[in-house]
């Protein structure tokens, strides 16, 4: 009975998860510098500016497009 | 200073009646506010941005609210890859506000979609290059202001191997030649006064080696681009023979701690030292394109210390980059 009122909770929050997380970034992955010196002349290599997307999670990356719809 | 008006001005009204949701975006304004939430238009005529926030208001924004970072993502994401002329104008406003990484890649963009324009877009690499030489002495200096040798040493290195025709190259491998010696002999200065009898006897030959690993590491620094690739790789062949001294000792002096805390503390540094070289070698091959070599090095530097920070970032820019088609050349 229990088990079967906490399954859907669990399900929603499985299936939330990941959307919520909009970076995917994860320990493994190579920390965004955007914003410092070094990366204004190297570039980041940070997973999602490498793959030409923005990393929501700081203010300063400018990798990647925003969403204006064309 | 070059500016961003006649590209934002060539393209029309954009997205009109979008109604994104909010939430994973961002822009900053000139006095350092984020705004978050999501771009739903951009109007080209009147350069304004339409913005709905994470709460839900519609804002409207004109580019001269918006700090540069945020006029230029406005504008890279309006400027087709394709677009040769409006990449080669997205690079110089770039280059301009300094971040040199994106308009490397616009300009590389350009001559992919139109090759004929080469010649003009070299002309701008070359301010370009001119500009970032100044950024890294600039930035080497305030290291140094900040007594922060170890950062003031890293710009300089990336303008040697980066830049190594820019006038200003000579200027740092004049600046590395003074402080790199010193910084370096200091790192082993304290183990050295702890292990004198160990350095007279059983690691003499290792230390001559560690000794001339640094120095031949320096001169790659120093040295003109054709020799430098062959000081480097004589420092990582000495510290391999450093590596194989200090394994002998910790083996014949397996009781002894001091012995083995001091081996420890050696190979600590002899590792860090080849690290080093290693990156030196990969960056200076990314120069030349050549993204096998450039691999190996960040791989051959990842073996002996597989958390490096800057040889993970090296090894992911060098793979996309070989992905993508494009070169690692700054400019």
């Amino acid at each position: 009975m229990f088990a079967r009122t906490l399954l859907p909770l669990f399900a929603a929050v499985a299936l939330a998860l990941p959307i919520a997380c909009g970076s995917n970034s994860s320990a493994e992955d190579i920390a965004c510098t955007c914003g410092t010196p070094q990366a204004d002349l190297e570039g980041c290599a940070h997973s999602l500016c490498l793959a030409g997307k923005t990393n929501p999670d700081n203010p300063d990356c400018v990798c990647g497009s925003l969403s204006i719809p064309r | 200073m070059w500016s961003i008006g006649p590209i934002l001005a060539s393209f029309a009204l954009l997205g009109a009646q979008a109604a994104p949701s909010a939430g994973s975006e961002h822009i900053k304004l000139k006095d350092g506010t984020v705004v978050q939430g999501r771009a739903t238009a951009y109007d080209a005529q009147k350069k304004v941005l339409s913005f709905r926030t994470a709460d839900g208001k519609d804002m409207a924004y004109t580019l001269d609210q918006l700090d540069q970072r945020s006029v230029y993502h406005v504008t890279a994401s309006i400027v087709p890859k394709d677009n040769a002329r409006g990449q080669i104008q997205l690079a110089n406003y770039a280059r301009d506000i300094g971040l040199y990484a994106h308009a490397a890649r616009s300009y590389q963009y350009a001559e992919k979609a139109d090759p004929s324009l080469k010649p003009e877009i070299d002309q701008e690499r070359v301010l370009g290059r001119r500009l970032a030489a100044d950024y890294c002495i600039q930035q080497a200096q305030a290291a140094f202001a900040k007594n922060d040798v170890k950062e003031a040493e890293r710009w300089l290195s990336l303008l040697v191997e980066k830049l190594p025709n820019e006038p200003q190259a000579e200027q740092a491998a004049a600046v590395l030649e003074q402080h790199y010696m010193a910084e370096r002999n200091a790192r082993d200065d304290e183990l050295e006064r702890e292990q004198a009898e160990l350095l007279e006897k059983d690691l003499k030959l290792g230390k001559e080696r560690y000794d001339r690993m640094i120095e031949r590491t320096k001169q790659g620094l120093t040295a003109r681009s054709s020799q430098s690739e062959a000081l480097w790789e004589g420092a990582i062949a000495d510290g391999e023979v450093v590596l194989k001294e200090i394994g002998k000792i910790e083996k014949k002096y397996a009781d002894d701690p001091r012995v083995q805390e001091g081996g420890a503390r050696y190979r600590q540094l002899t590792i860090a030292q080849m690290v080093d070289a290693h990156l030196h070698l990969a960056s200076r091959y990314t120069v030349s394109s050549s993204y096998n070599k450039a691999l190996k090095h960040t791989n051959a530097a990842l073996a002996l210390d597989p958390q490096n920070e800057q040889a993970r970032a090296q090894r992911a820019r060098i793979e996309q980059a070989s992905s993508e088609g494009i070169g690692l050349n700054w400019f």
